[in-house]
């Protein structure tokens, strides 16, 4: 066997191919209603292509591999009230995926939804909207939504379990809008039947994670926020610290998201105030990361002002920054480390109100138990 | 003028398919017979896998003053480290699955080595 065979037989799918690769992105689209909380993706039966093309599990001839995440809800945010709610889709819903009964995924809105918003314009005016732009977790690409570092994969057969959960006023504020997931990807098609089993004589598996973390505002005074830590409500967070014996995550991506304030005022004057914080992650004593929200803070928020000129109008106009750093050297967490998170906000902070949410996005080593 | 012979004689080299085929199954084969006589508590993983195996061709080939088996099974070896910087430089998500001859696939979000970790190269692309 020469070079040229070695290569060709072991860096090519070329020899022995029995499976056709494609990129065939699955949607599925639900209709939000007040009052229900829990949405269970692509278990619909198809039947209107423009609502899904897919319906779980798969078949037996059939593997798909996730690389990237988004969504979006059918509405045009005009209002401060439906910016308050988005803000509850993004900090404080999140999409659990499981495989098999064991959560792969639990990710936050901030992570994959995308919405349309514009400066609104009201009373003695006939067109009110302007400028209307579009948003979402920002990637160095450009794409809207959350890529993966590495791929979920559903197997053929396996069962799965996409549940988008949401709070009871972003249900009641989008009411009998629509709600669409779509998983971006690679499907696998056998051309000649055969059983994989991906976790065999595997003990380790590593899955693409964001630990997310939405805390409220207290006031204005100095505070240190300790987070990731504790057990508050389900869907204000994804994961604590420490990581249990089994686990070991490496974070590769930092986003801070702040929302609008409960009394929206100047966007400019809180984002400043937020610039200042300081994001502190110790592991075992060591300071990993000591610094300001430079380059990691993002914001969607609103501000509502009423011009005195004649015609009057109330004008509202939104302000949407989306980044996160990618970290030159990832974080990483040991197994039952001491890792502590804190947000710290100094003295003259303005007096408001509201929530942040810290993202850590990365991977997750844990030992197949 | 002598005619230039244009191609030489093509021969099928028995004894080099069957070293060849030895050196493939000690690099492949090798490190679970080790696993499973020595180490069944702690087996060996990833490119130390790799590297076991290797080291058991080229120990063969010394042995058995064999030096084709030795230097297939490095060559072998070097190809099973480059496989996943390779799949990560091509860039290619549907690559990431790679056949193996068993029907199987090698992944990389299931890893015996849990010493595998992403560096920014790997990962700057996904956000």
């Amino acid at each position: 066997m020469n070079t040229t065979d070695i290569l060709n037989k072991y860096l090519y799918a070329s020899v022995n191919t029995n499976v056709r690769r494609k990129s065939f992105p699955y949607y599925d689209t639900l209709t939000i209603t007040a009052g229900q909380l829990n949405y269970y993706f692509f278990q619909t039966a198809l039947g209107n292509q423009f609502l899904r093309n897919k319906q779980l599990p798969l078949a037996n001839s059939e593997i798909f591999f996730i690389q990237a995440i988004s969504a979006y809800i059918n509405l045009k945010i005009v209002t401060l009230a439906q910016a308050n709610a988005l803000n509850e889709i993004l900090q404080q819903s999140y999409l659990e995926i499981k495989v098999n009964n064991r959560v792969v995924s639990k990710l936050p809105g901030l992570d994959f939804v995308n919405y349309m918003f514009s400066d609104d314009f009201a009373d003695q005016v006939v067109v009110n909207a302007v400028q209307p732009r579009y948003g979402g977790n920002l990637n160095s690409d450009g794409f809207l939504g959350r890529k993966l570092p590495i791929t979920i994969i559903l197997n053929s057969e396996d069962s799965f379990e996409f549940r988008f959960v949401t709070t009871a006023a972003a249900a009641t504020a989008f009411d009998t809008q629509t709600l669409r997931l779509i998983l971006h990807g690679t499907q696998f098609d056998k051309l000649t039947s055969f059983r994989w089993d991906e976790v065999k004589e595997n003990m380790y598996s590593q899955v693409p994670v964001t630990y997310y973390w939405t805390n409220a505002i207290s006031g204005a005074a100095a505070d240190t926020y300790q987070i990731f830590t504790g057990r508050p409500a389900d869907n204000l967070y994804s994961k604590t610290f420490p990581l249990s014996a089994i686990e070991t995550a490496s974070i590769q991506n930092i986003e801070v998201f702040f929302n609008q304030a409960d009394v929206p005022i100047e966007v400019s004057t809180e984002w400043y105030s937020r610039l200042v914080n300081i994001l502190r992650f110790q592991v075992d004593d060591v300071f990993l990361y000591d610094s300001d929200l430079t380059n990691l803070l993002s914001v969607f928020a609103g501000f509502g002002v009423t011009l005195t000129t004649t015609p009057d109008l109330d004008v509202v106009n939104f302000t949407n920054i989306r980044q996160s750093r990618i970290l030159p050297v990832p974080i990483e967490i040991p197994a039952s480390g001491n890792a502590l998170v804190s947000l710290i906000q100094p003295a003259t902070s303005l007096p408001i109100t509201g929530e942040f949410t810290v993202a850590l996005r990365g991977i997750e080593t844990r030992r197949n138990a | 003028m002598a005619r230039v012979k244009r191609f030489s004689k093509v021969g099928i080299n028995t004894q080099l398919i069957i070293d060849a085929a030895i050196a493939q199954g000690l690099v492949k084969v090798g490190p679970s017979l080790l696993n499973r006589f020595l180490f069944p508590t702690d087996p060996l993983a990833g490119e130390i896998q790799t590297a076991a195996g290797v080291g058991l061709a080229y120990l063969y080939g010394m042995l058995m003053k064999n030096n084709n088996v030795a230097n297939i099974g490095i060559g072998i070896g070097a190809v099973e480290f480059l496989t996943p910087t390779l799949m990560q430089l091509t860039g290619a998500l549907g690559d990431y699955g790679n056949i193996s001859d068993g029907g199987y696939f090698n992944l990389q979000d299931y890893t015996n080595d849990p010493g595998n970790r992403q560096s920014v190269q790997q990962y700057q692309q996904s956000y």
